[in-house]
């Protein structure tokens, strides 16, 4: 019995034999030595502990080589160290095991970011025509600080993709030799979409604002083609993009490759579309390539007009129904409809992409209807407050009056 | 007027009955103008699944929120110290308010003749004011 | 004995004042008073009431605000019984319905809104007016013995005034109402040794839910008023049998 009991016991103290092993070997030897050091190689390694790395085991020697368990031939180019990866050597590292499902299939993490970035602008250029200023994995993600791109610290976080791309693409020395422009970031930043990914914009979820990737690819960074644009942009506006495949201007688009999306609503400096974009001649208005008095002109005239008196009437309707909530009542209802009224008018505004003005009224037909119901209900609010006020007033004189003859009678009261 | 009218005082009926009646109707009429133009809050459909980033009891209950609030300085007695000297201190207030007329057991009833009792009031209705105000405006 | 009854019966019809009147009418409305009286003696009772007098105060605002602060708080208190029996008409008391009721009495009954409105405000001038009339006796030292026990029952019913505010503030079931009673009720956990205990059995579980807006309602519609009638009884009775407290 005793003898059973020792060998348990003695089974349970091998068994955490490997264990304490374990917990004694985790810093590697590198880290014991280079953390002795100074300078960027200390910073290295206190960058690398904070990554999603270190916390899956990839360490110094998955990217550096080199052997870390013999400390005489750690950094020996025999033991495969190759000290600093060369710039057009790192995407085929990282790919060495991001490119590889059996490795990545545990993260669940995509595998195709390799072959997508041989196929973009920045890998072009690097890979064919060997230029080391274009941007690399590390560009993006960090050299050892590389976190998940879920992590809000991450450099790929959503709310922090136009910063991370700006880095470089605003830098205008930099992109002196491709002359690109460096005003994306400051137009993307003014735009409805920037205003929505800062948060500035209320009700809006700024997690689901497009940022540069949403636009450019991710690894795959090209700029959209002519035939891309509506797609890119349809992603997301996939009814806009649906009603603009209705339109003469689809077919325009086809033959001589305007008007895009951009050639109206511009690309990075992209705005909330108004309905001043039907009149004018400047730079995304109609009357930028259509000429006075010419049949498309007058129809957007037409379309201008019916809306804005719409939307006149849904900020009338609004403050309509706003107003006789000093009445104590709820208007929850009222404020409901008021809102689907303006669904409606945010309908309409799609369907102008088909160009045809029928559809357009049909909608703004149905808003105006409901629009007209809220007033009545409004209207018949107001009537009854109007009603209470004279009421009160009837009420607080007969009051007055009792109160008056019984002061009188008071008066002439004599103690007892 | 005589000195036997000023004991007697006023009869109860009709005269102080009618005053009554005076002040009743003064009221209501206050309590209608006030229910015709300022309307009672109506606010959103309770939600216990969004907490909302204000919550203030009614106006009669923020000194004493107010209070409870201000127990919570006396954290470095330890984590109990704050809500049990707020709870049992408003408790100990009102017993005493409760009971006062068998702590103060003098029969002197003008209020300059019986200081302490008078200031400790004083203080007691300024303080709540200022109270009510502070939590008003915190 | 009878005859000299009889007697002095005829002096009092004799001397007739307005009271006497009135009262009279009342006997012209069914024969049936007539015994009554005899036996029970209402005429005497309330003649010997309506008879007292109250003191009669030097200064203005003593004589019309002051001194009235206990009977504006009972008007307002009738005001609140007759609103609040004409809300329980239509009010629901279930987390689904409670709100939806009072928008229903808000916005489509009539006089509806008047009716909430009224019930609202006469509530806060009523817990001003109660403290104002504690505040007036604490100061003229009206509280003093024989009138120590009259105080008690005030306190009552001024307690009973705060819990009265406190539970129908629940009953709108609405987000600040909700959230209002969720803090003021957590703070009852604070009490040593019986405070989760007594937390729980306010809220009638973990969280203030339906059993709490049960609870909350009973409370303000049915035990409350019960309790706060027989304290006033009280406190009226006590004011009768030992007068009102002379002016200083």
């Amino acid at each position: 019995m005793g003898k059973l009991i020792l060998k348990r016991v003695l089974l349970f103290f091998g068994l955490l034999l490997p264990v304490i092993a374990f917990a004694e070997e985790t810093e590697i030897s590198c880290v014991i030595c280079h953390s002795g050091l100074s300078g960027e190689i200390v910073a290295a390694v206190d960058q690398w502990k904070r990554s999603i790395h270190k916390s899956v085991g990839v360490s110094c020697p998955d990217c550096h080589g080199g052997n870390p368990d013999s400390m005489e031939n750690a950094m020996d180019k025999k033991a495969g160290f190759r000290g600093r990866p060369k710039i057009e050597d790192i995407p085929a590292l990282c790919a060495s095991c991001h490119a590889d499902v059996q490795k990545m299939r545990q993260y669940n993490i995509r595998v195709d970011q390799y072959a997508e970035y041989k196929s973009s602008v920045h890998g072009t250029l690097l890979l064919k025509k060997g230029d080391t200023n274009v941007a690399t994995c590390v560009s993006c993600h960090g050299k050892h600080e590389i976190r998940k791109k879920g992590d809000p610290l991450s450099t790929v976080y959503y709310a922090n993709v136009p910063e991370t791309c700006g880095k470089c693409h605003s830098d205008k020395q930099k992109m002196k030799p491709y002359g690109i422009p460096t005003d994306q970031l400051d137009d993307y930043k003014k735009s409805y979409h920037g205003q929505i990914l800062y948060g500035k914009i209320k009700g809006k979820n700024p997690a689901l604002a497009p940022n540069c990737a949403d636009c450019h690819g991710i690894h795959g960074a090209t700029p959209p083609g002519v035939e891309e644009v509506v797609n890119v942009c349809g992603n997301c506006h996939s009814k806009t993009a649906g009603y603009y495949r209705e339109s003469p201007h689809y077919l325009a688009m086809q033959e001589i490759g305007v008007p895009r999306c951009v050639d109206c609503h511009s690309n990075h400096n992209i705005q909330f579309p108004s309905v001043e974009m039907f009149t004018g001649k400047g730079e995304g208005r109609c009357g930028a390539c259509h000429e006075e008095g010419s049949l498309p002109l007058e129809t957007a005239k037409e379309m201008k007009e019916l809306f804005g008196k719409v939307i006149i009437s849904v900020e009338e309707g609004e403050r309509e129904v706003k107003e006789i909530r000093s009445s104590g009542r709820n208007i929850d209802e009222l404020l409901l409809d008021i809102d689907e009224a303006r669904g409606m008018v945010t309908e309409a505004i799609t369907v102008t992409h088909t160009l045809d003005p029928v559809k357009v009224k049909k909608l703004l037909d149905d808003s105006v209807k409901r629009l007209d119901e809220i007033s009545y209900v409004a209207k018949e609010v107001r009537k009854d407050i109007k009603i209470r006020h004279i009421a009160f007033l009837g009420i607080i004189t007969l009051i007055l009056i009792i109160v008056i003859l019984l002061l009188l009678k008071l008066r002439s009261l004599k103690y007892l | 007027m005589g000195k036997d009218e000023e004991i007697k005082g006023e009869p109860f009926f009709p005269n102080h009955v009618l005053k009554e009646i005076i002040i009743f109707l003064f009221i209501l009429g206050l309590i209608i103008t006030l229910a015709t133009f300022i309307p009672a809050p109506m606010g959103s459909k309770a939600d216990p699944f969004s907490t909302p980033e204000h919550i203030k009891p009614e106006w009669y209950f923020l000194a004493g929120y107010q209070l409870l609030k201000l127990a919570e300085k006396l954290d470095f007695l330890g984590a109990w110290a704050p809500k049990l000297i707020g709870v049992l201190g408003q408790g100990f207030i009102v017993a005493i308010i409760f009971f006062l007329p068998f702590i103060d057991r003098g029969s002197e009833r003008y209020p300059h003749k019986r200081p302490i009792v008078t200031t400790l009031g004083i203080l007691g209705v300024v303080s709540f004011i200022i109270l009510t105000v502070w939590g008003h405006y915190s | 004995m009878h005859k000299e009854e009889k007697e002095l019966r005829k002096k009092d019809i004799e001397k007739r004042t307005l009271f006497r009147e009135l009262f009279d009418i009342f006997s012209l409305t069914g024969f049936l008073y007539g015994p009554l009286d005899e036996r029970l003696k209402f005429r005497d009772a309330l003649e010997k009431q309506l008879k007292k007098t109250t003191p009669h105060y030097r200064f203005f605002i003593e004589r019309n605000f002051l001194a009235c602060l206990g009977g504006i708080t009972f008007v307002l208190f009738l005001i609140q019984v007759a609103t609040g029996v004409l809300l329980l008409m239509y009010y629901r008391p279930t987390i689904a319905e409670a709100y939806n009721s009072i928008v229903e009495i808000t916005n489509n009954i009539h006089f509806g809104w008047l009716v909430r409105g009224m019930h609202h405000w006469a509530a806060n001038v009523m817990i001003i007016t109660v403290i104002l009339h504690m505040t007036r006796v604490f100061f003229v030292g009206a509280y003093k013995p024989p009138r120590d026990f009259n105080w008690l029952t005030g306190m009552t019913l001024l307690l009973l005034t705060f819990t009265f505010g406190f539970s129908g503030y629940l009953l709108p079931w609405s987000q600040i109402s909700y959230w209002a009673t969720t803090v003021g009720t957590d703070s009852i956990g604070a009490v040593p040794f019986i405070g989760e205990t007594l937390r729980y059995f306010v809220r009638g579980g973990p969280q203030v839910s339906q059993l709490a807006l049960t609870r909350f309602f009973a409370l303000h519609v049915v035990i409350l008023p019960g309790v706060a009638l027989f304290c006033l009884g009280l406190h009226f009775l006590m004011i009768r049998r030992q007068g009102i407290s002379e002016p200083l």
